[in-house]
């Protein structure tokens, strides 16, 4: 018998790291290769993305997991059985004939990324190169949370902590020189901030700003801005922010409250605010500018700015979506997750389309998957991933780095999506 | 050849867990077996054992450590290549002993350190055993009280000196029948705090990252409360609140050396404004002992004080932890038994050095009836779920949900009927001895 048949499924309710509940499935081989991953619910959640199966009731706030475990050990992991963990399309399309809403997207999204796992452990071979073949070989911009957010300016219950603004460096020859500039900036940005606000917060535990500190986050641009350039890096790092506008707006009033400062804005002021953050401050990345039904707002935004305009909730890695997207220019680059589509087929399929289009491609990495996250990145050629550019994440890609060796491909600038930085 | 002999040994600089650099050491075994570990040095740059431990000079602040890796790849590997990573004293004999006795000090801490557990686990993949099995045999079947971060500190009320982010607070859940019920309590309890919190005070709590096990402290900064007693009754309200009032309980690492005045022997902005003196701070925590829920002590008093330590164990009735107090240095904790200075040391398995070191401290502690809390500052990330499983800890710091959690959960399953979930006689204390009816 082949040894990457999937001999046994099995699944438990367990943590993630974000401190959520978080689904856990372990697929193993007939040759004792093991594959484990996990998928919980994210810090914002979009309203497009697919459906999660939750316990419901008073426990864990109603976002337990053990019905999700369940399905996986009674349902999709029985039907797994005896398939090949090595055929990844094979294993998707048969959990994609169960219905998603009712065995829980979080139940196949854990299930799907353990049998890739498997797959990769049984043939004995990087997790990156199973995805994405011998074209993978291509390395993410790292980047890095500098700051995240939190009811500071109130007028949202729905925030989590957003928006998180991150150090992103891309004017450098390698991953390696692009990271080890990049911890130098996320020090001196600690030290400041310690300063500033009398406790220490280092970058490993996430650095938030209370309620009270600050007039408006505009002060946090010009402090983030004066830390790169008195690091030395100015035109080499640059600002990701994540804004998860959707979190802030209101569809009653459709004005946006509390996103960076107490003031509610209607959607024009948002985007002359979000053309002014590109103009002025050196923001490369803007992630979900607006609520995720305004298309039109996209492509104004992409058309002025020049910069990366990022859909994650606008796309939700949801393919019918991103082609209408594509055809009007809305955004100019995309959030690839599994977790928020169920099956690696599904957002192999994403991201393909997105890549044949020019569309820019982003690794998200926050639904319990860890450092996994670069392996996907590389393995779907995603030129940016999502907060792995420090720390573990960056140790893992250092990794992929080293074993890939000379014809390693660093983007540099060329990374961020955005006539500003393309050569067309 | 055996399976388990050492084929290979390689080094390189990582991030730690502290986001600082660290290195990482990895033992290849003849049947494949891999086992990875990084360590951050614990000693503090300007010692005389840092010279190698760190290489100085500009680039990564002065804590890059290409040398100590150099010693791992030319050094230290060649002599252990061919000896069976599962003899884990004989390799650790070899280590301890290159180039003469002081080789921790020439070679680097961190070095031995690394490679010593890399030893450990390459010896259990080798075997096919889990990681605690190899370190406590069948013996090896306690999961510790389920704890998790909740406050930190700062310099909240002046005067602490290099107080960091001290104090740590911790929720401690431990009358549950088991880990899996108590961590299940525990995370209630945490999400209640940290709603609490951010609608307070408007701030969110330290990220759990995948690879460092502790997380959830929300840094509570100058001038948001009066005095830490505001905290403390925050806390108590949250876990009645959620009904578990007796059943979880807090933890605080006091580190009241980096409030300790050694010229005026006061503790300064402390808990609060002002000054204490010892026969006051002794008080404070006979207080904390009494009137609030705290169930576990640590560094309450200067790392000096021993007589002031063995005071307290004898009656506030709760655990009291020796961490700069002993500092995971034997001559110290054998001091520490004969004056019954604090019940509990506590463990950072890569700091004293090798893994065989670590446990000659355990057996020790042990030996005197004195607890052992372990906890991951040195690199040891979620492998410490299974130093702890391996040594039977009755608790362990901050570090029960996330992925530690979820290795804990995992170790309870494998274990399964055979699993012993610490409880009420996992925690050090005369209070607790008759709870616990021993």
């Amino acid at each position: 018998m082949k040894g990457s048949i999937i001999r046994s499924v099995d699944a438990m309710a367990g943590f993630a790291d974000n401190g959520q509940a978080s689904v856990i499935a372990t697929v193993v081989t007939e040759n004792g290769a093991v594959g484990q991953a996990a998928c919980c619910v994210g810090a914002s959640v979009g309203t497009n993305e697919a459906p999660y199966l939750f316990d419901g009731g008073e426990a864990m706030g109603g976002k337990g997991v053990f019905k999700a475990a369940e399905s996986i050990k009674n349902i999709l992991g029985p039907a797994l059985i005896g398939q090949d963990a090595a055929c990844q399309s094979r294993c998707d399309e048969i959990m994609l004939g169960f219905d998603k809403a009712a065995v829980g997207a979080n139940a196949m999204a854990a299930l799907s990324c353990a049998v890739l796992k498997a797959g990769a452990n049984a043939m004995n071979i990087p997790l990156y190169r199973h995805l994405g073949g011998s074209r993978a070989f291509s390395m993410p911009l790292p980047e890095y949370l500098g700051a995240s957010g939190s009811v500071r300016y109130g007028g949202s219950e729905n925030a989590g902590y957003q928006p998180n603004y991150y150090f992103i460096a891309y004017d450098f020859p390698s991953y390696k020189e692009a990271t080890e500039a990049l911890w130098e900036v996320l020090m001196n940005w600690e030290d400041y901030i310690r300063d500033f606000l009398g406790v220490k917060m280092t970058y490993t535990t996430g650095i938030a700003i209370p309620k009270g500190c600050l007039e408006n986050d505009e002060q946090l641009w010009q402090m983030m801005t004066r830390i790169i350039n008195e690091s030395g890096y100015s035109g080499r790092i640059g600002l990701h922010v994540d804004m998860a506008a959707g979190c802030f707006y209101d569809p009653e009033t459709k004005l946006y409250n509390g996103l960076f400062s107490a003031e509610p804005k209607n959607r024009e002021q948002m985007i002359e605010l979000v053309v002014k953050m590109a103009e002025e401050y050196p923001f490369v990345v803007i992630e979900d500018p607006l609520q995720d039904q305004d298309f039109e707002g996209f492509v104004e935004i992409t058309r002025r700015t020049g910069i990366q305009i990022l859909g994650d909730d606008l796309y939700a890695t949801d393919l019918e979506r991103l082609k209408k997207g594509i055809k009007m220019g809305a955004g100019n680059a995309v959030r690839i997750d599994v977790a928020h589509i169920g099956t690696i087929a599904e957002a192999a399929e994403a991201a393909q389309y997105a890549y044949e289009h020019n569309f820019g491609l982003y690794g998200g990495a926050e639904r319990g998957e860890g450092w996994s996250s670069c392996d996907y990145a590389v393995g779907f050629n995603c030129a940016i991933v999502q907060n792995m550019g420090l720390y573990f994440g960056a140790n893992r890609l250092l990794e992929i780095e080293t074993e890939i060796g000379e014809r390693a491909l660093f983007p540099g600038k060329r990374g961020i999506w955005g006539k500003r930085f393309q050569l067309r | 050849m055996n399976g388990t002999f050492i084929k290979a040994v390689t080094a390189r600089q990582v991030f730690s867990g502290r986001g600082h650099p660290a290195i990482e050491a990895t033992v290849i075994t003849e049947n494949g077996a891999r086992g990875t570990v990084q360590c951050t040095a614990g000693i503090s740059i300007g010692t005389h054992e840092v010279a190698f431990a760190y290489d100085g000079g500009n680039r990564w602040r002065g804590m890059g450590v290409s040398r100590a890796v150099e010693n791992v790849k030319n050094i230290i590997g060649p002599a252990i290549i061919g000896m069976d990573a599962a003899k884990q004293a004989e390799v650790d004999h070899v280590i301890l002993n290159l180039g003469g006795q002081d080789a921790k000090q020439r070679l680097g801490g961190n070095a031995v350190a690394a490679v010593s557990a890399a030893v450990l686990k390459a010896g259990a993949t080798a075997l096919g055993v889990p990681l605690y099995h190899h370190i406590g045999g069948a013996r090896a079947v306690t999961l510790p009280c389920a704890s998790f971060g909740c406050v930190s500190g700062s310099n909240r009320y002046g005067a602490g000196r290099h107080a960091g982010s001290k104090p740590t607070y911790s929720f401690v859940a431990y009358d549950f029948s088991s880990f899996s019920e108590a961590a299940y309590a525990l995370w209630e309890v945490v999400h209640d705090w940290q709603a609490t919190v951010k609608h307070r005070f408007g701030i969110r709590p330290a990220n759990v990252s995948p690879g460092y096990t502790s997380g959830g402290f929300c840094p509570i900064a100058p001038g948001m409360v009066e005095s830490d007693r505001e905290i403390w009754g925050m806390l108590t309200e949250t876990i009645c609140r959620r009904g578990f009032e007796n059943r979880i309980g807090l933890q605080v690492d006091v580190a009241s050396d980096s409030f300790y005045n050694k010229e005026t022997g006061l503790y300064s902005g402390l808990f609060e404004r002002g000054d204490r003196n010892r026969d006051e701070q002794i008080a404070k925590i006979m207080e904390m002992a009494h009137d609030y829920p705290f169930v576990i002590v640590e560094d309450p008093l200067n790392e000096d004080d021993f007589e002031g330590h063995a005071y307290l164990a004898e009656h506030s009735g709760i655990q009291v932890v020796g961490d700069d107090l002993f500092a995971t240095n034997p001559a110290r904790v054998e001091k520490g038994v004969t004056m019954g200075t604090a019940n509990c040391v506590l463990l950072k398995v890569n700091q004293i050095g090798s893994i065989s070191e670590s446990l000659e401290m355990i057996h020790l502690a042990y030996a005197n009836g004195y607890g052992v809390m372990p906890c991951s500052s040195r690199g040891e990330n979620t492998d410490i779920c299974d130093y702890s499983v391996g040594i039977n800890a009755g608790t362990i710091r901050e570090s029960c949900l996330g992925a530690p959690g979820n290795r804990f959960l995992e170790i309870e399953k494998e274990l399964g009927p055979r699993a012993k979930f610490a409880g009420i006689s996992g925690i050090k204390g005369k209070k607790f001895e008759r709870e616990a009816g021993r």
